[in-house]
């Protein structure tokens, strides 16, 4: 049974620094390697700002459930979120053929986490979103 | 660990900018307030100095990005200097900077920066004639 850490934010910005802290302490307690504990940071950022900047259509607070399991040989992070349906793994990567000035920057922060970690999947389920992402400690 | 951005003028419009600690969508906006207001008519070039920097998110990528194209709008540069391993990766992935822009320290990029305003004021001089 693999260790976890759960916690609950509410969908406000001031409350990244609160969920970074929290996964910090737990990778120190589980010793999680550093190259392997920026992309944790980096998915938790990135994933959680686009939820909380686009992810709704009212201006009322919502729980964002997050959930940290550390396994012998990965880290999954699960992000549950009541917003509209968004499914980040179906987002295309940016086009790199343009010169750097014309590209577009959105998705940029998810197209980094997808290529910095080892795998995310998105489901619908209940009325959430459901995002997993895979770190492999020796990834 | 929160951001610490030191900013140092230099000789003939340029700006070295120190970033320590995290880049990231909480301390990018005063990063960004810092940074920003320097750049006036005659800044040619700004180098970032991240031997300090231990983590940028796409939020500091668009900060650098920004940068960038102000430098570009008046003909100046943008160097990058000392990137640790992981945050060189980071702007690998995204790619957002010509790897000509980035160099192993601040001699480097000082070095590449003097050259390519010798060449262009070479180039003036011989417009001008």
């Amino acid at each position: 049974m693999p260790d976890e850490l759960r916690l609950t934010i509410a969908n406000r910005l001031d409350e990244l620094e609160r969920a970074e802290a929290e996964i910090s302490a737990f990778m120190d307690r589980h010793r999680v390697p550093p190259a392997r504990r920026y992309a944790a940071s980096l998915a938790l950022e990135e994933m959680l700002s686009n939820i909380i900047k686009y992810g709704y259509d009212d201006a009322a607070e919502h729980a964002i459930g997050i959930r940290v399991e550390s396994g012998a040989r990965e880290l999954a992070l699960t992000l549950e979120d009541d917003g509209h349906p968004f499914d980040p793994t179906a987002l295309a990567a940016p086009d790199t053929s343009q010169r750097i000035e014309d590209r577009s920057i959105g998705g940029l922060g998810i197209h980094l986490v997808r290529r910095m970690t080892d795998g995310m999947t998105w489901r619908r389920e209940g009325g959430k979103n459901v995002v997993r992402i895979v770190i492999r400690r020796d990834g | 660990m929160p951001l610490k951005t030191t900013v140092e003028k230099r000789r003939q419009g340029g700006y070295l900018v120190r970033l320590q600690g995290r880049l990231d969508s909480e301390t990018t906006p005063g990063c960004e307030k810092k940074i920003l207001p320097l750049l006036e008519e005659k800044v040619h070039t700004v180098v970032l100095e991240a031997a300090g920097l231990e983590y940028i998110s796409s939020a500091g990528l668009r900060l650098v990005l920004e940068l960038r194209k102000q430098m570009a709008a008046r003909k100046g540069h943008l160097a990058l200097a000392h990137l640790q391993p992981a945050v060189a990766q980071v702007f690998e992935v995204a790619d957002i900077l010509p790897r000509t822009g980035i160099f192993d320290s601040v001699e480097s990029a000082d070095m590449f920066l003097d050259a390519i305003q010798r060449r262009e004021q070479v180039k003036s001089v011989d417009e001008t004639d």
